[in-house]
């Protein structure tokens, strides 16, 4: 990981003096990139200008930044922080910056990827001017660190984060204080989270988040785990090919697993040695690989949650198919609509199902580009419907 | 219940009104042969056992033909039937209310068989049961952008099996006479119509097609037990952008078979 100590000192100075007396507008530098590892991503202006998305690359506002294979930290003139990890997009869709905090606004759009925000500790810009969007939800801040995850649905997971402070380890498995609280607003409701590692999920921007549910199993093992789980993969792919080829038939390959050491073979000699360096120092528990890993051991948990609310006002269940849009048959399936269970699949044609609350229908999609999908409302009996629908 | 004030008219050709206040009284036809516009026509037919055809072998069509009819027909009793499928062409609007109250009648219509019929609004509403209906609409000629509801109220109502006008059962093929069609029921074969219908009863059969060209929609309420229904919305036509159709379907029922082929 490239730590840039000197921008974020001498450069960050001269910069906030600049700023003492006047406001900062669009087109001027309003932060930078002050640690980036792997490759390289890109910076899109409205220009139209292209640039790599390195280390020391200056923010304008209205910039859109992406990361590809690697990840990225931007420090803006008020101190707030924004780490995005791989295959990340955000726009900045605002930043001014002016000497009344008052006057200040920020607006954040995450669109996919995992991104995490710290608010600058020194109130620079004010919590209410600070507008941060999902594809599927508004997040209002008035702690100063939480993460958000996109998926390629649109769907949003916003984990707030513990006070800072929490990074020792001590604290830690003692217990950590929020870092202060956000709310996450749509269409569909808002929720607050004020606890640290307290977690909601937003499917739809209609959708009302799930109630926060507290990440109950975060602990220092795990985050230990974690930072295992997220080691180069390269490695992980040399190990995993060892493991292999330990558990095949050595006298067949005529090779022994055990003299090899992949360890030491030309993966760490390569270009790429450097991006894989890291000392203690530069290892961040509460790193955004960490909780896209979270994401992944924790989505089902929270989907799960977030179907059992959706079922809730009618006790009805799906079997194979998810409340809300379900990818695998393209219907959009509403617990409660108009009294009933409503069943809608838009492609080209339309077709619409209502069922009575409480009816037990095996429902059959068959379509030409995405084969057939069977799922089930109570029980797979009773009603059966078998649907073809082809454009 | 709607209430019918309205008088015969005489039309062009002819108009025949049977009314019989015995329900005990059985075996009247009436036989409909006409061609004009602006026809206003009320039939009741009240009692058991009655038929509406073109001739008095029942193996005729009832023909109405013209544009600008307003119709209603009532018939009050069981075992009644309308013989041959109705020929109800016309180029223009036309009103027209079905209401059977009974058990056991026939009614086969048969609307754009030899001219178009447009731009109809049809009402069609049934109380009773084992009743059998086989309604084509659009099978040679156009019969575009009608608006068609049908309300059914009863048991082991049958729309599924189609028949000929010599009252021959022709279990699984359709009555269009071009010979594509393979579903029996109510088949429309034309475009922009719209087809809402209404099932309250248990062990009802009923299969309808709509197929061409654009912009047909089908909405459809099924309440009851031990139904079987085919729904089918077969867009033939080439459309920029792709045809499109509607369906949106209700159902409170238990044991029911639904089937439902929507393409384009």
């Amino acid at each position: 990981m490239h730590r840039l100590a000197l921008f974020s000192k001498t450069k960050w100075l001269l910069l906030l003096g600049c700023i003492a007396t006047s406001s900062i507008n669009a087109a001027e530098n309003i932060g930078g990139i002050f640690e980036q590892s792997g490759s390289v991503g890109k910076i899109s202006r409205t220009t139209g200008e292209t640039l790599q998305a390195e280390l020391e690359t200056d923010i304008v506002s209205m910039d859109e930044v992406e990361t590809a294979n690697g990840r990225l930290k931007i420090k803006f003139i008020d101190d707030t922080q924004v780490s995005l990890t791989e295959n990340t997009y955000m726009e900045i869709n605002e930043y001014v910056f002016d000497p009344d905090p008052n006057k200040s606004k920020m607006a954040l759009n995450f669109v996919s990827g995992t991104a995490r925000f710290a608010t600058g500790g020194l109130g620079l810009v004010a919590r209410q001017n600070i507008q941060i969007q999902t594809p599927t939800a508004s997040i209002g801040i008035r702690g100063t660190d939480f993460t958000t995850t996109v998926d390629e649905l649109g769907r949003s997971l916003v984990i707030l984060l513990p006070d800072e402070d929490c990074t020792d380890k001590v604290k830690l498995e003692e217990g950590c204080a929020p870092s202060g609280s956000i709310t996450v607003t749509n269409d569909g409701g808002t929720q607050i989270l004020d606890e640290a590692y307290q977690a909601v999920m937003v499917s739809t921007f209609e959708t009302i988040p799930t109630s926060p549910v507290k990440l109950v199993n975060l602990n220092l093992d795990m985050i230990d785990n974690m930072f295992i789980v997220s080691e180069p993969k390269e490695i992980t792919v040399a190990q995993e090919e060892q493991q292999d080829q330990l558990k095949g038939d050595a006298g067949l390959l005529d090779f022994d697993g055990l003299d090899q050491d992949f360890l030491d073979q030309a993966i760490l000699e390569e270009d790429t040695e450097q991006q894989f360096e890291f000392s203690e120092l530069d290892i961040d528990y509460l790193n955004v690989e960490f909780l896209t890993d979270l994401l992944e051991v924790l989505s089902d948990d929270i989907d799960a949650l977030a179907q059992e609310e959706l079922s809730s006002g009618s006790g009805d269940k799906l079997i194979s198919q998810q409340w809300g849009r379900d990818p695998s048959s393209q219907f959009n399936n509403f617990p409660e609509y108009d009294g009933k269970v409503f069943f809608l699949r838009e492609v080209n044609n339309k077709i619409g199902i209502k069922l009575a609350q409480g009816s037990m229908a095996q429902i059959i999609i068959n379509d030409s580009d995405t084969g057939e999908t069977v799922f089930c409302l109570n029980q797979c009996e009773s009603i059966y419907i078998r649907i073809t629908q082809n454009d | 219940m709607k209430t019918f004030t309205r008088k015969m008219i005489a039309g062009v050709f002819a108009t025949v009104c049977f009314l019989s206040m015995n329900l005990a009284s059985a075996d009247n036809e009436v036989l409909i042969e006409q061609v004009g516009d602006n026809l206003t026509l009320t039939i009741l037919q009240a009692g058991y056992g009655n038929s509406l055809s073109g001739d008095t072998s029942q193996s005729t069509d009832l023909t109405l033909t013209g544009g600008s009819l307003i119709v209603d027909l009532i018939q009050d009793g069981n075992l009644n039937e309308m013989f041959g499928a109705w020929i109800a062409d016309g180029d223009g609007t036309a009103v027209l209310d079905f209401y059977f109250q009974g058990d056991s009648n026939i009614w086969d219509m048969n609307m754009g068989a030899t001219g178009s019929a447009d731009y109809n609004d049809i009402l069609s509403n049934i109380v009773g049961s084992s009743n059998l209906f086989d309604i084509d609409i659009g099978g040679n000629a156009t019969a575009e952008s009608n608006n068609m509801d049908l309300i059914i109220l009863g048991d082991r109502n049958d729309f599924s099996t189609s028949f000929t006008n010599s009252k021959v059962w022709a279990a699984g093929s359709g009555n269009n006479s071009t010979g594509t069609q393979t579903l029996s029921g109510i088949v429309i074969d034309s475009s922009n119509n719209v087809w809402n219908f209404d099932i309250t009863g248990d062990d009802n059969a009923f299969a309808t097609k709509q197929a061409s060209n654009d912009g047909n929609s089908m909405t459809v309420e099924l309440m009851g037990s031990d139904g079987d229904f085919q729904l089918i919305q077969n867009m033939t036509a080439t459309c920029t952008p792709a045809c499109a159709g509607v369906i949106n379907l209700d159902i409170d029922s238990e044991n029911a078979s639904v089937s439902v082929v929507q393409q384009d």
